[in-house]
Formats: structure tokens, C-alpha cells, sequence
């Protein structure tokens, strides 16, 4: 338990600990995904207000080291392009101001190409299809400036998640898998990232009932039955205050982000109890080494970590920058690239 | 002899498809008891992971002949199913003829068996599942579609609300036929009947059951609805046998939300009566009552199975039916409650805050129905302690 604070200097001395443990079976068991790991350590610290702390420059030669020769990026150096990786990799580049370091329209084009004919994404060449991989290419495509044709149809695209919608209003990772809180904030995260051009007639009627007035651009929002399903992210909180991702599940640190950006991308984040969730993050810090665990009492890791961290900045917690419940990172990153805040 | 070596040896005289689990065993002191095989149980000792996993890796990222590239990325997988590079070398693997289709089946088996909810694992075995499906003989495929079902029931015994295990399941029922789809249905049944907390169960029974409503070629509509109606009455049944327990509750709105009843009725509309229930009825059983005994949630069931039969619920609405049922819920456990002369069990409250979520979630969007709402919103502030959000509901 700590004194209810957030303990930031020791965050940020435990992050910046994080790469000297190279010889440890830890830190190859997590080799797979170093590069997601640098985006949760380096988004910590920005949003924690410690953007110097890690050396710029050797972070960025790391990111072009898991770089493949189609623009494409692996989760480390040496390992198989991937989606999941391709996004981090451009996450991190947007955040250090080194966007001009890789050539936009090749990454854009490997996106581009991993869109199924049934708009979907699949992770890489190999073809599994999962909601995760829609908001990884949509997000990926506009931080590159390329949410556009020809790197996407984004009618298409947005068909497909869609048709993930489950009669409880949330959505799974394909057409008819279990709502779970993860894939439905990369749901509702892709449909308010995508800007499409939405003329409707007078009298057409939407899901949420409101004859609408043509439009020149909005995101897709309209398509999520938005009661419904802030209900079911509602009811994730649970009496000592944390969040779970599904119901019957134990309550995780990392729902306070996956829950907590839907429900604010919904405009219904005042349906979370603020102050209970508050507690509970910080009651979930390491006091003695730093970061953030999935519940009081475990081992702390650096996801974890970014997760309460963007929680709590969400929640309007003082002393930490603004976080963009769309992308998961600092709204000012997303201001310099000129992508307008959500509505 | 060396521990890597040991373990490519083991290997090779223990073909991938005799192996059904693998696991860590106690520290050992030669290299020579490094890797054993013991009925089928692959076991690798403890003190020896480290070495092998840092010789694997180096002959993996180095390795240029097949056999070496092989046998490395088995060890690497055991011991990290989320090496996605490794599995893609295997598919390439397959691809030349160097591996099976059946022993790359094996091993995801063996993998899962020690990580049963590592999603990398999985997503080979759906990436190995279409070429399975295209060389079975059309006569065999439901076997071999219950056998996957199989893995999927091992892997879920293991791991609690294994998203990627049902998930995997949900991929191979999606495309069967129709009969297959019932006994899949049947089976998820049979595994919620002994784990009543498994949500995802509920998930995948109420996947297949709206896939099964939603069959073109339906050649008994009347089996279908008696099946959701038998449904119903469970899982009336099933929230009466283990009060506060959530998960039977979101399978109750979601058998409601999946019929997609028009609405409101004209004729037939919600009224406050729809949430009223004569506490008479519990006279007789009080009647009954021995001096000092409690009741329990069996006398619930055993009172609902008089309910249900004293009942008439053939042309009702759905929404009337659900809302009486949670109506007599509440006053059910009232009266159990009442019972304890000391505090009652948490569960009979948690019980009632289940019963009132429901009817405010039924009644949501309802035109016609802001009185039952508010009725609802009443009773929900009253027990003090259901989440404030419900309050804030339109």
C-alpha cells in the first residue's frame, strides 16, 4: 500500500531501470515485444512529465533497428514484421518528433496491404484476423497522415467492426466472439479515430434514433449503441473500486485504461465512481521498486504502468499530461501532428 | 550427454503426436536427466531452462539448415508460445514438407498444455485449421471438429474465461453444420452446469443459439423455439440455485436481446403491476417454516418450480415474463433474508442489486415506460448500495 500519492520519481527511476536487466530470463521471455515495451515505458514518462529521462536518440535508433526492408516493424531486432509492432514502432516516432526518420508511404503501404477484401485486418502476412489489428491500422494510418484512399477503405474497415457489434452493445476480437473490454476499446477507439465523409438524408433515421442533417466529416460513433454499451462498461466497477474487463473477472489496473478511454470517448466517464478507481491505482504501486501492478500487492511492469498512469490522467489526476483516450498518448503529440481532438 | 543435445534426441524418438503434456520437473544435477519422457508426460528440469533456452535462441536466430531451425523453435515454444518469428518459421516449414499438418497439430496441443491461454498458440492452430478442414473426408469432419472442442474443454479447464479458447471454439463451430452446432450448444451447456462463474461459456452457448436462430435452411423452426423457451426456464432455474452470481443474469438479458421483441405494444404495454408481487404467495411456504430454520437458496429453486408451473406464460411477452420473474426474485429473497434472525449472506443482497440492474437494463429505451423506471430507480436507491451510475441511466 502507499501513502495515496503517485510515487512519480519512482516510476520514472524504475523505467529508466528497466533496460539494464538485459542479461536476465525475464527480459528474454519478453523479447518478442520490447517495442510495445518502449512505447508503454516512454509514454509513462511523458505523460508523468519526465520526457528527457530516456536518451532520445538511442531509443530512436532501437525503433529503426526493428525496422524491415517493406516499412514494417518487428517487436524486436531480428523478429517477423507485425502490425502490432508497426504501430508502436510510429507511436514512439510521433512522441519523439522523429516522424521524418522513416518513409511514410512505405509503412502506410504495409498496412494497406494487410486489409482483407471484407475490410478486416489481418496482424501480417499470415492472416489472423482480430478487432485489435482494425485499430492498429486505422491508428497507425493517422498518425501517418494516410487515413485515406488508396492505404484504405475505410467504409469497408468500419463494416467489419461493425459486424463485431454483439447484442450487449460491446465487441469481441471477430463477428460473434465475447465482448471484452480490450477489443471493445479498439472498437470504439477505431470508430472515433476514422474521419468519413457521412452525408445522410433528412429523413434517415440512426441507431441512436435522431434524423440527421448532412454532414461534411465525423468519426463513426454513430454506430455504437452508446447506453447500452457505457452500461456494460459501467458495471466493470466493481465494490473495492477497480475495473475488470468482463463480467466474473477480477478487477485489473489495465481496465482503468481499456474501460476508462471508451467511457470517456462516450462522454460517460462521470459513471465511473472517480474516487474509488483513484484509490485503487495507487493502492497498486510497487512502494519499494516502482511501478504500477495489475492489483494491490503483485509484481509491478511497465504495462501496467502506462495504463494506471493514462487512467489516472483521465480521471484529471494532478500533475500529469492530458491523454488522448483515442490513441493513448499525450494529446499535445496528437495537437503537432494536426489531428483535431475528439469531439 | 549435454542438455540440448538430450532434448533434440528426446524428441526424435518420442514423436510430437505420442507427447500429451509438457512441464517443468525439480532441479537435477547431470545434464544426462535434463529432458525426460514419462507416459506420454514430457518434463524438462528446472535448473536446466536457462542454458537451453539461451543455446536454442542462439541456434534459432543463427541457424541456417531446417532440422536446427526445427528442433530449436519447439524449445523455444515450450518454453514462450509468444515467439510469434518461431511459429512463422514453422509455417514455412510446412509449407516445404519439412513438418505435418498432424504433428504441427501436436505440438500446438503439447504447447497448449503448459500455456493454455498464450494467443500466439492459438492463432496458429486457427492459421493450421482451414488446411485441416480441406484434407478431411467430409464423413470424418465432425469428429475431427469434436476433437478440437476437446482441446478447447482442456484449455478452459485449466485457465478460467479463457478469451482465446472460446474464441477458438467459436471459429471451429462457426462453419459446421447445423446438427453440429447442437451438440456444440450441448456441450457448452454441460460445461456451465459445473462452473457457473464461467461467463464465457455463456458467451459462446448464446453465440451458437443466435447462429443456430439465424440458419437459412432451418428445418425445424419449432425446435429452435422450444429450445430457447427450455433455455429460459434453466436459467431461471440456474439464478435461483446460485444467488449474486452475474453470469446466468447476462445470459437472461441476452436471451432477451436476442429474440429482438418489437419494443412496445400497442396493446399490450408495461405497467407498474408488471413490478409488484403479492408477498402472499411466500404465506404458504412461511406457513410451513419449522421454528428456527433458514432458508437457502434450494428452497428458492424448489419455491420458482411451483411458480413456473402455477404460471401461464405461452402468449406472454417476454419482456412481462422477465420482469415478473426478477420481480418474484427480489421478493424471493426478501424472504429468505427475513429468515436470518442475524445478518443475512451477502449473496441474497448482491441477488437483489442483480434482479433490479436487470429490470432497469429491460426497461431501457422503452418508450411508454418512464414510471417503471423511475419505480426501479426508487427501489435501487433504496438498497443503497448498487452502483450510482444506474441512477444516472435516461
Amino acid at each position: 500500500m502507499s501513502d495515496n500519492r503517485l510515487l512519480t520519481d519512482l516510476h520514472v527511476s524504475y523505467i529508466q531501470g528497466l533496460d539494464k536487466k538485459k542479461e536476465s530470463f525475464e527480459y528474454w521471455a519478453g523479447e518478442h515485444l520490447r517495442l510495445n515495451g518502449v512505447y508503454w515505458g516512454l509514454t509513462s514518462l511523458h505523460l508523468l512529465k519526465h520526457e528527457s529521462a530516456l536518451d532520445s536518440n538511442e531509443v530512436i535508433e532501437y525503433v529503426l533497428a526493428c525496422r524491415h526492408s517493406n516499412g514494417a516493424f518487428g517487436g524486436h531486432t531480428g523478429h517477423d514484421a507485425h502490425l502490432l509492432y508497426t504501430l508502436s514502432a510510429v507511436q514512439i516516432l510521433c512522441t519523439l518528433d522523429a516522424l521524418d526518420r522513416i518513409d511514410r508511404d512505405q509503412t502506410a503501404k504495409y498496412v494497406a496491404s494487410l486489409q482483407q477484401p471484407d475490410g478486416s485486418f489481418a496482424g501480417d502476412e499470415y492472416s489472423e484476423i482480430d478487432t485489435r489489428f482494425s485499430y492498429c491500422a486505422l491508428s497507425c494510418l493517422s498518425l501517418l497522415g494516410k487515413l485515406q484512399a488508396p492505404f484504405v477503405d475505410i467504409s469497408k474497415a468500419v463494416t467489419f467492426i461493425h459486424s463485431c457489434k454483439n447484442f450487449d452493445g460491446g465487441y469481441g476480437s471477430v463477428p460473434g466472439a465475447e465482448s471484452h473490454s480490450g477489443q471493445i476499446f479498439c472498437c470504439v477507439g477505431a470508430l472515433a479515430i476514422v474521419v468519413f465523409i457521412f452525408i445522410v438524408p433528412k429523413h434517415e433515421k440512426t441507431t441512436n434514433d435522431t434524423a440527421r442533417a448532412p454532414q461534411l466529416s465525423q468519426n463513426r460513433l454513430d454506430l455504437v449503441e452508446t447506453d447500452r454499451l457505457a452500461w456494460w462498461l459501467a458495471e466493470r466497477q466493481l465494490k473495492n473500486g477497480g475495473l475488470n474487463g468482463r463480467p466474473e473477472k477480477l478487477e485489473d489496473v489495465c481496465y482503468s485504461w481499456w474501460v476508462l478511454s471508451c467511457l470517456s470517448i462516450l462522454d460517460r466517464i462521470h459513471w465511473i465512481n472517480r474516487e474509488k478507481l483513484v484509490q485503487f491505482i495507487l493502492n497498486a504501486q510497487d512502494t519499494d521498486t516502482g511501478g504500477i501492478a495489475d492489483r494491490p500487492g503483485d509484481v509491478s511492469d511497465v504495462f501496467h504502468t502506462l495504463f494506471g498512469i493514462a487512467g489516472l490522467s483521465l480521471l484529471g489526476y494532478p500533475g500529469l499530461e492530458p491523454v488522448d483516450p483515442r490513441y493513448c498518448m499525450p494529446v499535445k503529440v496528437l495537437q503537432r501532428l494536426g489531428i483535431p481532438d475528439q469531439p | 550427454m549435454e542438455a540440448y543435445a538430450l532434448f533434440v534426441q528426446t524428441i526424435a524418438s518420442h514423436p510430437i503426436s505420442t507427447l500429451t503434456d509438457f512441464g517443468f520437473t525439480p532441479p537435477v544435477d547431470s545434464a544426462d536427466e535434463s529432458v525426460i519422457v514419462v507416459e506420454g508426460n514430457l518434463g524438462i528440469a528446472a535448473n536446466h531452462i536457462e542454458p537451453l533456452w539461451r543455446h536454442a535462441h542462439a541456434l534459432y536466430f543463427g541457424a541456417t539448415n531446417t532440422l536446427d531451425k526445427e528442433n530449436s523453435s519447439i524449445l523455444l515454444l515450450l518454453f514462450n508460445p509468444e515467439l510469434y518469428s518461431a511459429w512463422n518459421v514453422r509455417k514455412t516449414l510446412l509449407k516445404t514438407g519439412a513438418v505435418s499438418l498432424s504433428n504441427e497439430l501436436a505440438l500446438v496441443s503439447l504447447v497448449l498444455s503448459k500455456h493454455p491461454k498464450r494467443p500466439a498458440a492459438w492463432a496458429h492452430r486457427a492459421w493450421l485449421l482451414p488446411q485441416l478442414v480441406s484434407t478431411t473426408l467430409p464423413e470424418h469432419i465432425d469428429a475431427f471438429y469434436a476433437g478440437e472442442l476437446e482441446v478447447c474443454r482442456k484449455a478452459a479447464l485449466r485457465h478460467r474465461m479463457n478469451y482465446h479458447a472460446w474464441t477458438y471454439r467459436w471459429k471451429v463451430v462457426r462453419n459446421a453444420s447445423l446438427q453440429f452446432k447442437l451438440f456444440a450448444f450441448q456441450e457448452a451447456k454441460a460445461y456451465i452446469s459445473s462452473h457457473i462463474s464461467e461467463h464465457s461459456a455463456f458467451a459462446h452457448a448464446l453465440a451458437i443459439l443466435e447462429s443456430i436462430k439465424n440458419e437459412k435452411n432451418q428445418p425445424q423452426p419449432d425446435t429452435v423455439k422450444a429450445l430457447f423457451y427450455s433455455e429460459l426456464n434453466e436459467t431461471m432455474c440456474l439464478i435461483a440455485r446460485y444467488p449474486g452470481h452475474k453470469s446466468p443474469w447476462c445470459y437472461l438479458q441476452g436471451l432477451f436481446l436476442i429474440t429482438n421483441e418489437p419494443e412496445s405494444c400497442e396493446t399490450d404495454s408495461l405497467s407498474l403491476d408488471d413490478l409488484r408481487f403479492e408477498d402472499s404467495w411466500f404465506d404458504r411456504v412461511l406457513a410451513s417454516r419449522e421454528d428456527g430454520r433458514l432458508f437457502s437458496d434450494v428452497d428458492v429453486l424448489d419455491w420458482l418450480k411451483v411458480w413456473i408451473a402455477e404460471s401461464t406464460w405461452e402468449e406472454t411477452m417476454l419482456s412481462r415474463r422477465l420482469l415478473a420473474f426478477s420481480t418474484w426474485i427480489i421478493a424471493a429473497s426478501r424472504v429468505v433474508s427475513a429468515s436470518h434472525t442475524e445478518e443475512a449472506p451477502i449473496m441474497w443482497k448482491n441477488q437483489i442489486e442483480a434482479a433490479l440492474d436487470f429490470q432497469l437494463y429491460l426497461l431501457q429505451g422503452r418508450t411508454g415506460s418512464e414510471d417503471l423506471r423511475l419505480h426501479v430507480k426508487g427501489l435501487i436507491e433504496r438498497e443503497g448500495t448498487c452502483p450510482a451510475f444506474l441512477l444516472m441511466t435516461p
